[in-house]
Order: C-alpha cells, then sequence, then structure tokens
C-alpha cells in the first residue's frame, strides 16, 4: 500500500552560504564539499528513515538563501512538516536573520497551528569554533524566545557530520508527531466517467 | 499566444483554486485506481490532471504553485510504476510503449519522464539512450511558459539518474559526459524557450513579460545547479566541456535579460577554483555582451565572490590546501576593465567606471593585501579617466564623487591593512576633484589610517605629503562656509564639535613625528609649525599645543646630549692635565659646546654644575667609549626659542591656554638649566596676566598655576626668584573679589617658604603674607556673617608654617585665631556649608591638638 507510506516534508532555511546545501548533502549522501555552490529555486532529496519504528520518508527541501534566486515565490513552503532554521555560528548577520526567515515562513506556509509548529534550529560550522562570533547562549537564549517550549536547537559541522544525523532525527520526529493534519482530497459527489467541462479549452496549442 | 489577458489577472485566485481542485480530484481518482492496480484508469485520471497544466492564464508564480501540486500526485505515480517493475506486472519498457498513447503533448510527455525515470532505474536500458530521448520529445512542447515548467520537471526527475562518475548508471548507462551532455542540452533548450518569450506577443505588454521573464528565470538557471552538482564534473572538464559551451550560450542569445542572469549564475553556483581556472575566458565573454548589459554589476559580482573566498582561505586555519587568489586574477580583471574602457569609452558613465576601479581595489585589497602597486594602478586608471583634454571645467556630479570618494576611502580603511598610506601616489591628484566636503572627509580617513598604522613618520618629505594629502583639515576652503574668523563670532554649537572632534585627530599626528637625531625631528617639527600655522587660530588652539609638549621633550634630550658633550671635553682635559708637564698642554676649550645662534644672553657654562652629578653616574661607559658626540647643530635654546615663538602667536587669542603653556616651558627650561630663558617665560606668562586675562576667574586659576611653577623651580637666583614671587604676591592681593584675595595672598606665603633649606626661608615673608590675608578677611566682615570659614583656612596655613618650623609663625598667633573663630562660629547663621566648616574646623583642631601647638581643652 504505497500511499499509506507516511511522507514527511522538511524546509531548510538560512541565509546564502550558512550551509543548507552541505547539512542536506551529509545527512542524505554522507559527502561534503567545502567549496560554496549557491543553490537556485528549491529542489528537494528523499530519505527513508524509521521513526519510533515506523518507516516515514522525508522529502527534504534545500532552498536557495538569495533571494534573487527564489524569483518564482516560495510556494513550496506550503504542506511542511517541520522548519529547519540554519544560521552559521561565525556569521552574526545570518544568525540575525533567523527572525525574519522564521516570520516569512509562517506567513507563507501559513500552517494551522502556528504557535505550535515546529522548528529545529542549527547553528552551522562548529568545525570553525575559532571564528565563533555568536555565542551558544545567545542562540539558545532566542530559541527559548520565540515559543512557550523552545525551539530545539542544534550546534551542528556539516564538514565533520557533528550533530546533523541527531539534527535531522529530531526534525523527523516532531514532524511526525505533528503530522499534516491537511485532509486528504474527498470528492463531494462522486461523478463517474463525466468529466467536468474546463476553461483548459482556452489553450489548445500543445 | 497564450498570455494571460487583464480579466485573467483579475481571476487569478479563482483559476488557480479551480484548476487545484480539479487536479486534487484527478489526483484522488488516479490514486484509486492504483489501490486497485487498474493502471489504464490510473493513467487516465493522470492525464486529466496533467491537462490542468496546459491553461494559459496563470500566472508564472501562479503557475509554479499548480505544478508543485501537480507534482506532488505525480510522485504517487512514480511510486507505483515502480511498484509495477519491481513485482514483474509491468516491463518498463511497456510502460514506456503505453503512456505514449496519451493523446495530448503535454500530458503525454510528463507522464513519459516519468515512466523514463523508472526505466533508468531498472537498468533495463541504458540511461543515456532514455534521457537522449527524453531531452528530444520534450522539444514538442514549444509553449515558453509551459515547455520551461516541463524541462524543469525532466530535470527534477532525472536528477539522480544520470550516468554521472560514481552513479550506479554509469558504465553501461554512458559517462558524466554523457550527463553533462544531457544537462547542456536541456538547459540551451530552456534558455531558448526563456528567450523567445521576449519576442512574443504585442510590444505594449513588453514591460509585464520581462517581468514574468525575470520571475521565471530559476528554471533556467536549475540547469546550472545541476551541472554543479555532478561529481564527475571536475575543473578539467569545466574548462573543456562545460563552460565554453555554456558562454556560447551566453554570447549567441544575444539577450539582455539572459546574459546578465546566466553569468551571474555561473560566478554562483561553480565553485572559485574553476572560476580561478577559467578567468580569462570568462572575462572575454563579458566583453562580448550587449550594450544594454551592466557589465560592472557582473565583474564586481566574481570579483567580490573571489574575494570572499580569499577571505575564508585566510581565516580557516584548517590547513587545506586551498587554492590561493593566483597574482594574474588581478591582470586578468584588469585588461578587462581596460578592453572595457577602449571599447566602449563613450557608453560607459563615469560614475560607472569609477565604481568599476573601486570594485577592481576592493578586490585587490582583500586578495593582494599590502600590494600598493595595485592600489596605485587603480588610481593611475581613474586619473588617466579623469584628466581630460582640454581639462574638465564641471566639478563631478554627486554620484560621480561618491565613487571617487570610495576609490580613496577604500585603501584607507583598517581592514585595507597598508601601512603605506604615504606611498600612494596619484592620490593628492584624485583628491583635487573632489568637492571640499568630502575631501575633508577623505582627509580624515587619511589621518585615520596614518594614526591607526601608527608607524612614525621620520622625515620632513613624509610631512610633507601627508600634509599635502590633508589640506582640508589644515586650512579652510574656497567653498567652505566656515572661515576660521568669522566662524568664531557666529560659532554654530553643533558645528564646532565636529571641528574640534578633527582637529583633534590631527593634533595626534604630532606624536608620531619620530627620529633618533634631534636636528632631523627639529626640522620635521619646523615644517609640521609651518603647515599647522596655516590653519587659522581655530585649529592652532588644538594642533600647535601637542608639538609645543613635543618640542619641550626634544629641548630636554638636546639639552642631555649637550651636557654629556661638555663632560667629555670637560674628562679630556682632566686628562690632559694629569700627563707629564713636559707635553705643552692642550689649548683649553672654554667654550661651550653649543653655539648661540640665537640672542639669548644666558650663558650656559655656570649652570652645569648641578647637571654634573647625574650625569657622572655613567662615567664608566663615556671613558670607554670615547667617541666624540657630534654637537646638535639646534642647540636646546634653539628649540626653546622656537616654543617661545608658537606660543607667544597665540598669546593674543587664547591667553589662559598661552600663560599655562609659558609657564610648562619655564619649568622645562629652569630643568634644563637655563635660569634666564626660565626668566623670560614666567614673564611672558606675566604679561599675559596683566594685558590679556578676560576675568578674574581665570586670573585666580592662572595665579595657582604661577605659584606652582615658581614652587617647582629650582634654578632663578635669589633676586630673581625674589623679583617673581613679589610680583606673583602682588597680583594675589590685587584680584577682584576679597575673599579670592585673602585666599590667594595666604597661599602666595608658601613661596617664601622653600621645603629646601639650601632655598629661600624668609619667615617674615611668610608672616606678612598671612597677617595681610587676616587682614583681607577681616575686611570681608559684614554684620552677619563673619568670614569664619576664612579664617579656617589662614588658620590652616598658619598650622602648616608652624609645621614647617618657620620661627615666625609662633603659637600665639595659632591661639589668636582659634579665639577669634571659637568667639564667631556658634553665632553663625545656619547657612548651608554650616556642617561642612565645623567638620573642617574640628580637623583643623585635632591636628593642633595632636602637635600639641598649643593648649586645647
Amino acid at each position: 500500500m504505497h500511499r499509506k507510506k507516511v511522507l514527511l516534508k522538511v524546509i531548510i532555511l538560512g541565509d546564502s552560504g550558512v550551509g543548507k546545501t552541505a547539512l542536506m548533502n551529509q545527512y542524505v549522501n554522507k559527502r561534503f564539499s567545502s567549496s560554496y555552490k549557491a543553490t537556485i529555486g528549491a529542489d528537494f532529496l528523499t530519505k527513508e528513515v524509521m521513526i519510533d519504528d515506523k518507516l516515514v520518508t522525508l522529502q527534504i527541501w534545500d532552498t536557495a538563501g538569495q533571494e534573487r534566486f527564489q524569483s518564482l515565490g516560495v510556494a513550496f513552503y506550503r504542506g511542511a512538516d517541520v522548519c529547519i532554521l540554519v544560521y552559521d555560528v561565525t556569521n552574526p548577520k545570518s544568525f540575525d536573520a533567523l527572525d525574519s526567515w522564521r516570520e516569512e515562513f509562517l506567513v507563507q506556509a501559513s500552517p494551522a497551528d502556528i504557535e505550535n509548529f515546529p522548528f529545529v534550529v542549527l547553528g552551522n560550522k562548529v568545525d570553525r569554533e575559532n571564528d565563533r562570533r555568536v555565542p551558544k547562549a545567545k542562540a539558545q537564549a532566542w530559541c527559548k524566545s520565540k515559543a512557550s517550549a523552545p525551539l530545539r536547537y542544534f550546534e551542528t559541522s556539516a564538514k565533520e557530520a557533528v550533530q546533523v544525523e541527531a539534527a535531522f532525527q529530531e526534525a523527523a520526529q516532531l514532524a511526525l508527531a505533528q503530522e499534516n493534519t491537511e485532509a486528504d482530497f474527498l470528492p463531494e459527489t462522486i461523478n463517474l466517467g463525466q468529466p467536468t467541462p474546463s476553461h483548459t479549452t482556452k489553450s489548445s496549442c500543445c | 499566444m497564450a498570455a494571460p489577458g487583464s480579466s485573467d489577472l483579475d481571476n487569478q485566485e479563482a483559476y488557480l483554486k479551480e484548476a487545484t481542485r480539479k487536479v486534487k480530484e484527478q489526483g484522488f481518482f488516479m490514486k484509486r485506481c492504483m489501490d486497485s492496480s487498474d493502471l489504464k484508469g490510473a493513467l487516465n485520471h493522470a492525464s486529466d490532471m496533467l491537462r490542468e497544466l496546459r491553461t494559459g492564464v496563470l500566472t508564472p508564480r501562479n503557475y509554479y504553485e499548480l505544478h508543485m501540486k501537480t507534482l506532488d500526485e505525480l510522485h504517487h505515480l512514480d511510486d507505483f510504476f515502480g511498484q509495477l517493475c519491481k513485482d514483474g506486472t509491468k516491463t518498463a519498457s511497456e510502460l514506456y510503449e503505453q503512456v505514449q498513447a496519451c493523446g495530448d503533448v503535454l500530458p503525454r510527455l510528463y507522464l513519459l519522464i516519468t515512466v523514463g525515470a523508472t526505466y533508468i532505474e531498472t537498468r533495463q536500458a541504458p540511461a543515456k539512450d532514455i534521457l537522449n530521448d527524453l531531452v528530444e520529445m520534450a522539444k514538442g512542447v514549444q509553449h515558453p511558459m509551459r515547455g520551461l515548467f516541463l524541462r524543469n520537471y525532466l530535470s527534477h526527475a532525472c536528477r539522480d539518474k544520470l550516468p554521472d562518475t560514481g552513479s550506479k548508471f554509469e558504465g553501461q548507462g554512458g559517462d558524466v559526459s554523457h550527463a553533462v551532455d544531457f544537462v547542456l542540452r536541456n538547459f540551451s533548450e530552456t534558455n531558448r524557450l526563456w528567450v523567445r518569450m521576449q519576442n512574443q506577443g504585442p510590444s505594449k505588454e513588453r514591460k509585464r513579460r520581462e517581468k514574468e521573464r525575470q520571475d521565471l528565470r530559476i528554471l533556467v538557471g536549475t540547469n546550472l545547479v545541476r551541472l554543479s552538482q555532478l561529481e564527475g564534473v571536475d575543473v578539467e572538464r569545466y574548462v573543456q566541456a562545460v563552460l565554453p559551451k555554456l558562454l556560447e550560450q551566453v554570447v549567441n542569445c544575444k539577450d539582455s535579460i539572459a546574459q546578465p542572469y546566466l553569468l551571474d549564475c555561473i560566478i554562483q553556483v561553480f565553485p572559485d577554483e574553476f572560476h580561478l581556472a577559467t578567468l580569462d575566458s570568462f572575462l572575454e565573454t563579458c566583453t562580448q555582451l550587449r550594450d544594454k548589459v551592466n557589465v560592472r554589476v557582473i565583474l564586481e559580482a566574481m570579483m567580490k565572490r573571489l574575494a570572499a573566498g580569499a577571505r575564508d582561505a585566510q581565516s580557516s586555519s584548517s590547513g587545506e590546501a586551498v587554492a590561493r587568489t593566483p597574482p594574474k586574477a588581478f591582470a586578468a580583471f584588469n585588461s578587462c576593465v581596460t578592453k572595457l574602457l577602449e571599447e566602449k569609452k563613450g557608453a560607459i558613465e563615469l560614475a560607472e567606471l569609477l565604481r568599476l576601479q573601486a570594485a577592481l581595489l576592493e578586490f585587490a585589497l582583500e586578495c593582494y593585501p599590502g600590494r600598493l602597486d595595485y592600489v596605485n594602478h587603480c588610481f593611475g586608471t581613474c586619473a588617466a579617466v579623469l584628466r581630460q583634454d582640454p581639462p574638465r571645467t564641471e566639478p563631478l556630479d554627486d554620484t560621480e564623487a561618491e565613487q571617487l570618494e570610495r576609490v580613496l576611502a577604500l585603501p584607507l580603511a583598517p581592514s585595507g591593512g597598508l601601512g603605506g598610506v604615504l606611498e600612494l601616489t596619484l592620490f593628492g591628484e584624485l583628491v583635487e576633484y573632489l568637492p571640499w566636503r568630502r575631501r575633508r572627509d577623505v582627509s580624515l580617513g587619511v589621518v585615520r589610517a596614518v594614526l591607526g598604522a601608527g608607524e612614525p613618520l621620520d622625515s620632513v618629505e613624509s610631512v610633507e605629503k601627508l600634509f599635502s594629502m590633508i589640506g582640508p583639515l589644515l586650512r579652510d576652503g574656497p567653498d567652505d562656509a566656515t572661515g576660521g574668523q568669522q566662524q568664531k563670532s557666529s560659532a554654530t554649537s553643533d558645528a564646532v564639535p565636529d571641528e574640534a572632534t578633527e582637529q583633534l585627530l590631527v593634533a595626534r599626528l604630532s606624536h608620531l613625528f619620530q627620529h633618533d637625531d634631534t636636528d632631523a625631528l627639529f626640522r620635521i617639527f619646523g615644517a609640521a609649525r609651518r603647515h599647522f600655522g596655516q590653519g587659522g587660530i581655530d585649529r592652532v588652539r588644538y594642533t600647535l599645543v601637542p608639538l609645543v609638549f613635543r618640542a619641550l621633550a626634544l629641548a630636554r634630550a638636546v639639552r642631555a646630549v649637550e651636557t654629556k658633550i661638555a663632560e667629555q671635553q670637560a674628562e679630556e682635559q682632566a686628562e690632559e692635565n694629569k700627563k707629564p708637564a713636559e707635553e705643552p698642554p692642550p689649548p683649553t676649550e672654554k667654550e661651550p659646546a653649543e653655539k648661540t645662534t640665537d640672542g639669548e644672553e644666558e650663558e650656559a657654562p655656570e649652570e652645569e654644575e648641578e647637571e654634573a652629578p647625574a650625569a657622572a653616574e655613567a662615567p664608566a661607559a663615556t671613558t670607554e667609549e670615547r667617541t666624540t658626540i657630534k654637537p646638535p647643530q639646534y642647540s636646546s635654546r634653539k628649540v626653546f626659542q622656537f616654543v617661545h615663538e608658537i606660543v607667544t602667536a597665540m598669546a593674543g587669542s587664547f591667553p589662559s591656554l598661552s600663560l599655562n603653556l609659558f609657564l610648562q616651558c619655564a619649568q622645562e627650561a629652569d630643568k634644563c638649566g637655563f635660569k634666564a630663558i626660565a626668566y623670560e617665560f614666567v614673564s611672558q606668562a606675566f604679561i599675559i596676566y596683566e594685558d590679556e586675562l578676560p576675568d578674574s576667574k581665570a586670573q585666580l586659576r592662572a595665579l595657582h598655576s604661577m605659584v606652582g611653577s615658581l614652587l617647582l623651580s629650582r634654578g632663578f637666583d635669589d633676586s630673581d626668584y625674589d623679583a617673581l614671587a613679589t610680583k606673583t604676591t602682588q597680583y594675589a592681593a590685587k584680584l577682584l573679589k576679597k575673599p579670592d584675595q585673602c585666599r590667594m595672598v595666604a597661599t602666595c606665603s608658601l613661596l617664601f617658604w622653600s621645603d629646601d633649606p639650601s632655598r629661600v626661608r624668609d619667615g617674615r615673608r611668610v608672616l606678612e603674607c598671612l597677617q595681610r590675608s587676616l587682614k583681607i578677611a577681616d575686611a570681608c566682615m559684614t554684620s552677619s556673617s563673619p568670614p569664619i570659614h576664612l579664617f579656617v583656612e589662614i588658620l590652616d596655613h598658619y598650622v602648616a608654617h608652624f609645621e614647617k618650623k618657620n620661627p615666625m609663625i609662633t603659637p600665639k598667633y595659632i591661639q589668636g585665631l582659634v579665639a577669634l573663630i571659637n568667639e564667631h562660629i556658634d553665632n553663625m547663621d545656619r547657612v548651608d556649608g554650616r556642617a561642612d566648616l565645623e567638620a573642617h574646623y574640628r580637623n583643623t583642631l585635632a591636628r593642633i591638638k595632636a602637635k600639641e601647638i598649643i593648649p586645647l581643652p
């Protein structure tokens, strides 16, 4: 029964260059490349994981951090089950941007329960501890301030695979607990055999 | 052509909602069929669902949303196909045949791509063949927007099916060259569709079409991301097989929207090392773009990216072999810029040219820290652009000036790490093009950079050079409304602190003047004074003061050298004298080492007795070395004369300041043993006191300084000292307010009883001062409030002098004063200060008691 499979939609957001693609690649493909390659648009990779003895498919959406590479809008936020917010611990600006990423997400995704929608916050690049410019305590305080229960926070390194597995596992767990409750489509009347007239007649050149 | 009409635009929401409903409905039926393993039914419903994508009424963003919803459903079909192949119900090739039965092109192609992905997955046919087939078939859709989305789906569905290096489809399925070929072909078709949009439909809708194209552009750029994700695309393949194709596409599409976008994507999606390996061809392309394209933005993006990479490489100390920016990168950018200058001279605005140089400069500073030659080169290019024949008469407009200012300011930033600000040739020429206000800002940057670098200014040339760079801080400009003198009258309170901050920064430069040779240093001071002196009175009050102190320190240093020379000579002479009598005695050199070039009447030798003990501490060193010290060209007197001139020039405008400076000079001269010079300085201070001080408060402050200076002095002859002390006391007695007189005269008593027993100790004069002070206090007495506080203060002086064992100050004076105070203190009004006064008095009594000066209860 393929359709009974649980599919969870995970969205990764954050400023350009914080390591969103690297985190996903580390998690899904166990690969890391240190050179920066921008992402254009949004695309996902899938990964099957066991959560509490349940096989679930994670659809992990990697997104462009640069606004000009997101020209078609962010319709893909809709239907997300969990959102991973990423910043770079060596770049305070990327941390400051978390607020607007979170707000933008909540506006565009408009989840049913805005208060309790699950977020996981990742401070990435902890392998560059010497260059750290966002203290852990500051990030934790931010996580605490955002919801009645503090947002889950992980300090990760996509490069050295530190806490990456744990972070995604946690995200999946939260997503499962909160699984998208949007009702499946149920036709009002079951109209067998009679196709409804369509406005698509307007274009027919294909 | 099915571009959405205006009524369509109003109803977008309704259209999208309806289309989405249909997609979900058909998706639902499709899944029901899948549940009952009805392939045919599932395909029918899938086709119906995909037919919704044929709509021509949605805007790109809404179409994108619908597309996404459709793909959500299509993934179930994908799973279903996989399942069918897995359990052997159908072969992939059968499915591949079957979906082609669909009558409409668009749904058929979506289905074909979906099955194609499954087909590749089963590896029953080589990936390269299926990919080739799919990318060809997709040509069946030529409607731009539908085609763009279809190809986006193709790219998405096959992203993990490519015969990339290391993938499971490599080998029989092809190799990375096939993967690259597939993506490149999809890319060029995508780009063609996208560019073609521009020329379709009526020209009045051009604006909207361009907006739609801007929205859709990520569908084109995504293909480049795919290329950058291929494992098999290494630098070599990128150089040989990838970038040339991309650049060819960029140039040949001749589209002014596509060209900058695609180049921006290339810059962003591929790693630095790829760019460094292909910089020349990339930059070559930049010179072949449509005129409308702003090449500066592209070059700037590339430079920024490489600079950021260089910065990261520096900060990450991981020791990895990071590609450093090769020296030729600068040359490459530079020659590209030069070529643009030559070919498009008229077409590029001056502001853009300057902006381009600023970008190049920023890149150079980031990637090649400390390379002054690159900075100078950029300055040179700017100068060449700005120089005109005949010379430009119009000043730069604001944007141009802003960019030029940036060019000049960049090397001055702390991150620029440029120590040698003074080595920036052409700086002076370029700064001339700026309006005065901006020049001032740039000058301030120069001063900050020089102070920040902290490198000594050790020659007249470097001082001259620096001052030529910061002219606007040193003098008023032609368009400066705030002329030095006028400003004083109409002093706008908010403008003044700004000026003060600036001038204080300039003043700090004095501390960078350094040279081991006192003569050289003196020459530097001379140059500095000349420049500072042009600043007008409002500037010199800040700038010349540190120079006075530096000069005083120099005088001390010169004096030390002079003393040493004199000692050496004295020693030589002593040795000569010890030698046997037969030898003729050498001519005795009575003359002092210094040449008195000025008209000072002072004779040095007699003062040197005082210096002798200090210098004699190291006789061993002098006898051993025996190197004759070169006498300074500029004597310490000459230096004192120098400060004398400076301070005298300021005396009229800033009397209090100058008075203090004169006293400071006097102290220094006194320490050097120049009693006549010291006397002269004090006299100058007195002249200012008499002629210039504006009010009694300033007088009071000045008198305190004068008393302090005299107390510190050591070298005056008794008669001179007496004259100065007497004069000071006279001033004190003539102060405007009685209480001030009273206190100051009492204070002057200190002048006549030195702590040093070998110097003035005139008990009678002390007593006179105190008695006089008491008399003045008495005159302050009014019926209502006797000046008890003055009595108490005078009492303190008596006690102090008594303790100094001044025989004239006998206990009876103290006794009398205590009695006087006791008599009045209880009748005193309940004034504010009474508690304090009583406490003060109690302390004084306690002291008297402790020292057992007079018997107290």
